[in-house]
């Protein structure tokens, strides 16, 4: 068994406390990890084919075959918005790790190099900022053509200067702190203190900020899906299909509202534990 | 019994009143008994001082008084706290609003948070003036100004349209004291008001306070780490350690006569009262851990007097008729093991002393040459810098092997510049630093990289100097990696040689940087700086975060080192005690330039230069109680992006006469030290006491001299 330290993630009693003090966090925490087990068994869970076709109950209500009712040539909606998820969480999911790994990098780069470097990177970066984010993707997905990869990558691109200036931040600070200088004391390379001290000193506030942004890539990748530019028929999409529901919302609301739901429910699942990992990460709150 | 219970007897009830208070902060780990159960009483027109190292609770103390305190964060299991005659544990917050303010006043530490960042000084006075009183806006600016003039401050007028970030730190510290008693509070609660001062402003600020408390007749409970500045201004004090008062009683009784062995031993570890470089007495152990306490007296494990009946915890036992106390068992006359424990700690408490080490001072080793730095200020709109800030202003300085230099000065003066160039961390505007005949600011990279193995590092703030991420042996080698890129076993073994010098548990060497206090984690720093073997230490005021106690280690440890290693020191420092303690030579900096360097006894035992003068004499003393003196210096730090271009202390110097007008270049003094003034010679003989060489008898004479 492993000998879990005091204070630390694996210690069950801390745990339990850290809920009881946060309870917000531990809600988010439960609601990730129910949609992340729906993305990895989709196929064990929904109980239908997401894309078997039924004319016959086209439009049916919510019953106890189809808990959240079916669509408009039949398909079981409970089924598709479990494998919604996929394409969903998969794709906020892909954003965040590309953005995040490019922007940091850059980031970490133009803070510590400081001087005309410096200036040219966040210029560029402030150019990419001054877009709406949302305009933004729609021009560069369009121009990639529709799909959801292209959306993705779209959605990437945009995110990208948010963590470029976060690293930036985190770099500029950290090369002032004593062991940052002490290092070059003793002769250490830039590089090395990238790898060594600037880095996994910069991570918490990033992973905290990807995690708020696994929320906000879900919901702008299915503004993409919705007005068309993301995933196409026959995937399941949550977007998509509060896109194609929208026309049913009066007759049958059922359509629209449970894929909305979902994106609701996932947004603020990331959300609330971004929120919490923000103050269990912050030292001060931290107990020793 | 007790001084408290005393008080009452006199039948006026004593404005602070805190009686067996036991306050808690619930953790994850358990409840942190904080506060365990502490008496303490303020009685009318007292400055009461509270004195303990940090985590001693006094803070806690101060802020319970008035419930600061977050009321989800903590919880008050007992005792009753009383200020004014009201129970302030049964007020309710608005209740509580108006008694503080109104009735208490408090100050703090850091001035520049305690005032609003974006309002006028005038308004911010104005609004605490009027929110107490019922006064017009005319009125309360009236009033306000009389404040300010009050706390001798030159242009009222000016100050009350500058913003904070426009103000010294001492300017800022007195607006505070002027809110604070701009409603005639009757109790003050001032929490390390001067810590963050240097010792010249101290000595203006604390001078001040206890002036105004007197006129006011306000009682003030004064909390500090400081006991020199206990010594200066406290009638009574309480000691505290590990959540409780240990010991109560005048000012001279617990300073010069301490009855709990931790106050004798605090008192014994203070550089101050030592022979110079020689080892300090220290306290053995760690402060306990609040959670959960050993059973029985809280120092027990620490003191050199411990015996069987200290399982059990002490009272508060009065020492003899008078009111002081200690909670110590051996102040029972009845205690049986009595003799014996005091023979024991007598026995075990004397630590031996060194053979005086014959400064071998061989050839050169540093060498700085007409060292200039500035930095820019802004830009104008083609780019270029508006000012400069003229951080250092000819610096010539020659560090010799094996001795140790200190450098001291007030902040501004450009001590951390100088040590930063000399770590070659800055590049200096003009000048030269060489080191062993290289000048290090022209070398080519390579060259570089291995003439800095030579010299290395150590910072003032232990915390920070530590990557929190990275475990304490890979810390301690990573200069081995970088520069000798070592395997990891090799660096594991060296790390536990080097833990082992420095005094730290090879076997806590797998753990991280906040597993350790703060006195070990400069232990850390000070074995990754020797990792490389290097001849030169640069010590960055490398005690100066640190709790007495835990300083008299560190510097045990330097001194040791340096036998030891043969190392060169380069100490830079505020604190003159700990100057008098380590240094062979002292360089005093002001305003960018060295203006006395010479023998440290030499120095410290008669200074020259009138503001090496004033320095020492704003130095608190503990052997010595005596009067504050407020005005000994006038005006300001000069601004530093304007030199004048006469002797910059000119315009507050009391010996100022004519042939000040032009700059001064130092000049050898009859005993061999350098001062940088040309009036050395002429100036009357160092006293510590002001009022012997008075400047308004001083001054006409002086110019007549100086023709």
């Amino acid at each position: 068994m492993i000998s879990a330290r005091k204070g630390s993630l694996l210690d069950w009693g801390y745990l339990w406390y850290q809920v009881r003090r946060s309870p917000l966090m531990a809600v988010g925490t439960l609601i990730i990890l129910t949609v992340l087990i729906c993305t990895a068994f989709a196929p064990w869970i929904a109980p239908h084919d997401p894309n078997a076709i039924n004319l016959i109950k086209r439009l049916a209500p919510p019953s106890l075959e189809h808990p959240f009712g079916t669509d408009e040539v039949g398909r079981d909606l409970f089924s598709r918005v479990i494998y919604g998820s996929r394409a969903s969480v998969g794709i906020g999911l892909a954003i965040v790790a590309i953005s995040m790994t490019i922007g940091t990098s850059i980031g970490a780069f133009s803070g510590l190099a400081g001087g005309r470097t410096d200036t040219v990177i966040m210029r560029v970066m402030d150019v990419l900022l001054s877009f709406p984010p949302l305009v933004m993707a729609m021009a560069l997905a369009a121009a990639l053509g529709p799909s959801l990869f292209n959306a993705m990558l779209a959605i990437a691109v945009v995110r990208i200067p948010f963590y470029v200036r976060l690293a930036r931040g985190q770099a500029l600070a950290l090369r002032e702190r004593p062991y940052v200088r002490a290092a070059v004391t003793f002769g250490a390379r830039p590089l090395g203190i990238v790898r060594r001290h600037i880095l996994p000193n910069a991570l918490a506030p990033i992973i905290v900020q990807s995690t708020l942004d696994i929320g906000l890539a879900i919901l702008t990748a299915s503004a993409l899906s919705f007005i068309g530019l993301g995933a196409q028929q026959p995937t399941a999409e949550w977007g998509a299909m509060v896109s194609t529901g929208r026309q049913f919302l009066l007759d049958q609301w059922w359509y629209p509202t449970f894929p909305g739901l979902a994106i609701l429910v996932t947004a603020s699942g990331f959300n609330l534990l971004g929120d919490g990992l923000r103050d269990l990460l912050d030292p001060r709150t931290r107990v020793r | 019994m007790e001084a408290s219970d005393m008080m009452n007897l006199s039948g006026i009830e004593a404005p602070i009143q805190l009686s067996d208070l036991r306050l808690e902060f619930p953790t994850y780990g358990g409840a942190v008994k904080a506060i365990d159960g502490v008496s303490i009483t303020v009685g009318k027109g007292e400055i009461v001082g509270l004195v303990g190292e940090s985590g001693s609770g006094k803070s806690v103390t101060a802020m319970s008084i008035i419930r600061l305190l977050p009321p989800d964060s903590q919880r008050i299991v007992g005792g009753s706290i009383s200020v004014l005659g009201r129970d302030m544990l049964q007020l309710s917050e608005g209740e509580l609003q108006s008694v503080r303010g109104d009735d208490v006043a408090m100050v703090f530490q850091e001035p520049m948070n305690a005032l609003n960042p974006t309002m006028r000084i005038g308004d911010q006075l104005r609004q605490v003036i009027r929110r107490h009183q019922k006064v017009s806006e005319a009125e309360a600016t009236a009033r306000a100004l009389e404040l300010l003039r009050d706390m001798r401050i030159g242009d009222p007028d000016r100050v009350l349209r500058n913003y904070p970030f426009e103000l010294s730190g001492g300017m800022r510290q007195r607006i505070l004291l002027a809110m604070a008693f701009s409603c005639r509070p009757d109790v003050l609660i001032a929490d390390e008001p001067t810590t963050a001062l240097d010792v010249t402003i101290q000595a203006q600020v604390l001078a001040l306070m206890q002036q105004k408390a007197r006129e006011t007749g306000s009682s003030v409970l004064f909390i500090t780490h400081d006991m020199a500045v206990v010594a200066q201004l406290c009638d009574r004090v309480y000691v505290m350690y590990a959540g409780q008062v240990v010991e109560q009683g005048t000012t001279e009784e617990v300073l010069y006569t301490p009855q709990h062995p931790y106050t004798q031993a605090l008192l014994r570890s203070l550089p101050e009262l030592a022979e110079p470089q020689q080892p300090l007495p220290t306290i053995q152990g760690l402060v306990p851990n609040l959670i959960d306490p050993p059973a029985g007296c809280r120092f027990r494990e620490r003191c050199h007097f411990a015996h069987q009946r200290c399982h059990e915890m002490p009272e508060m036992l009065a020492a003899d008729g008078t009111g002081r106390a200690a909670r110590c068992w051996l102040l029972d006359p009845t205690n049986p093991e009595r003799e014996a424990a005091l023979e024991q700690g007598r026995q075990a408490q004397r630590p031996d002393p060194l053979p005086r080490a014959e400064l071998q001072s061989g050839g050169t080793l540093l060498e700085i040459q007409n060292l200039e730095v500035r930095f820019p200020v802004g830009a104008d709109w083609r780019g270029r810098p508006k000012a400069f800030v003229h951080a250092l202003n000819g610096v010539d300085l020659e560090l010799r092997r094996g001795e140790t230099l200190a450098i001291v000065g007030e902040s501004g003066c450009g001590k951390s510049t100088l040590g930063q160039s000399i770590m070659g961390l800055l590049t200096p505007t003009a000048g030269k630093v060489v080191f062993s005949g290289k000048d290090l600011h022209n070398l080519p990279p390579q060259q570089m990289r291995e003439l800095r193995r030579r010299f290395q590092v150590v910072f003032q703030d232990p915390q920070s100097s530590l990557n929190p991420r990275m475990p304490v042996w890979k810390a301690i080698t990573e200069p081995l990696l970088v520069a000798e890129k070592l395997p990891a076993r090799a660096r594991r073994e060296r790390a536990s040689e080097l833990g082992r010098q420095v005094g730290l548990n090879p076997d806590h060497l797998e753990r991280y940087p906040h597993e350790f206090s703060g006195g070990q984690r400069q232990r850390i720093a000070i074995a990754r700086a020797l990792a490389l073997q290097p001849d030169l230490l640069v010590l960055d005021e490398p005690t100066s975060a640190l709790d007495v106690s835990v300083q008299a280690q560190i510097l045990n440890l330097l001194l040791r080192l340096k036998r030891e290693l043969g190392l060169t020191y380069l100490f830079i420092t505020h604190d003159v005690s700990v100057v008098r303690h380590v240094a062979d030579r002292v360089a005093v900096m002001y305003l960018g330039q060295v203006v006395e360097l010479g023998s440290a006894p030499e120095i410290i035992e008669a200074p020259q230069h009138p503001y090496t003068r004033t320095l020492l004499r704003s130095v608190p003393e503990l052997s010595r109680r005596r009067e504050l003196a407020p005005a000994d210096l006038q005006g300001e730090l000069p601004n530093n992006t304007r030199l004048p271009d006469t002797c910059f202390f000119r315009d507050r110097c009391r010996y100022a006469a004519s042939g000040c007008e032009q700059l001064q270049s130092l000049t050898t003094a009859s005993d061999g030290r350098l001062v940088r003034c040309h009036r050395h010679a002429l100036l009357p003989p160092w006293s510590v006491e002001q009022s012997s060489d008075a400047s308004h008898e001083e001054r006409p004479a002086g110019s007549a001299a100086g023709r």
